[in-house]
């Protein structure tokens, strides 16, 4: 029992070590999971005996260390141009896909109820319908968010504004379709994203255009 | 809070200790793991630092010239049926920095003082 605890526990280690290593450079990233493999090793080896606290403690090192996991990823990503375009680009990536995700849940739904296949179950609730409701309610404007955020960087770094131009229009067909069919699961969402922009616009999130060199 | 340029926090001047303390037992090269262990039992903890305190502190001392570090040939961690250490140690300019902040931090509060006019 003891052994997959701590089995359990050195791969969790061994899996936010991967997370927080990605997307930087080969070498970095290699020499961190290695040496981290190698520091896993040396505790269960110097442990006097596996107990459920040697588990417990490989665990806590890795829980109270994240904070400053996240602070050196992000240290050495800013370094790094290529790795924070290649970041952004799964960023990206991820959220246009969301964001078609949420254009098929809120047109399945618009279908649906055109055909009447979706009603009002026994209990006068929308059931299962309301989940995938939300969920498309909810990737829809974080994705049409992303893409103004992308375009505003795109702008400031003089890239073309493609992609962000894509995600707002798919997010804006997502909370579109959404809206059709129901559109007050739109409410909270658009609420969380405009205290998002809001304080991303207060607090100078937003990458702005850089003057041209004198 | 931003720390000045330069300054060492308290994670790097244990393990710069560490090192120089290591050293003087005849150890000059020491890994992440060794250095987590030397530095719980000297200041008598419950828990080693935890993984990204270390390697973060590491990292930084050895980009800011305070440590070097190679990795140890694979053909003896294969030997020994284990993972390849990192081995790190400690440099002129680390053992300049320590003394440095070990100077700073003893340096009285009242020394820093402003002097009265004199008359």
């Amino acid at each position: 029992m003891i052994p997959s605890i701590l089995s359990l526990s050195a791969s969790s280690v061994r899996l936010w070590v991967h997370l927080y290593t990605t997307g930087l450079p080969a070498s970095t990233r290699q020499s961190r999971r290695a040496e981290i493999d190698s520091d896993l090793w040396e505790q269960v080896e110097c442990a006097e005996a596996v107990t459920l606290s040697t588990a417990v403690h490989v665990f806590l090192r890795m829980l109270l260390g994240m904070p400053s996991d996240i602070a050196w990823h992000l240290a050495d990503l800013g370094g790094n141009t290529m790795n924070r375009s290649f970041t952004s680009k799964a960023f990206f990536g991820g959220m246009t896909l969301l964001g078609g995700l949420s254009v098929l849940a809120g047109v399945g739904l618009m279908v649906g109820f055109a055909e009447g296949s979706w009603t009002l179950d026994d209990d006068g609730g929308y059931g299962a319908i309301f989940l995938l409701a939300v969920i498309a309610g909810l990737v829809g404007p974080f994705a049409a968010l992303a893409g103004i955020y992308e375009m505003r960087r795109a702008q400031a770094e003089g890239r073309s504004q493609n992609t962000g131009k894509t995600l707002v229009v798919v997010g804006t067909l997502g909370i579109a379709a959404i809206a059709g069919a129901m559109w007050w699961t739109i409410i909270g969402p658009l609420l969380a994203v405009a205290i998002v922009a809001y304080w991303m616009l207060q607090f100078g999130g937003w990458p702005r255009q850089q003057p041209p060199a004198a | 809070m931003r720390r000045k340029a330069g300054a060492l926090i308290p994670i790097e001047v244990a393990i710069l200790a560490t090192a120089v303390e290591l050293r003087r037992h005849g150890r000059v090269n020491f890994h992440g793991f060794m250095i987590a262990k030397e530095i719980k039992e000297q200041e008598q903890a419950r828990l080693l630092t935890a993984h990204g305190t270390l390697y973060r502190a590491l990292d930084r001392l050895q980009r800011a010239g305070f440590l070097e570090s190679e990795w140890e040939d694979p053909v003896l961690a294969a030997a020994e049926s284990r993972p390849r250490r990192r081995f790190y140690r400690i440099t002129a300019v680390g053992e300049q920095a320590l003394a440095n902040a070990r100077a700073v931090a003893s340096v009285p509060a009242t020394s820093l003082q402003p002097r009265p006019a004199s008359s």
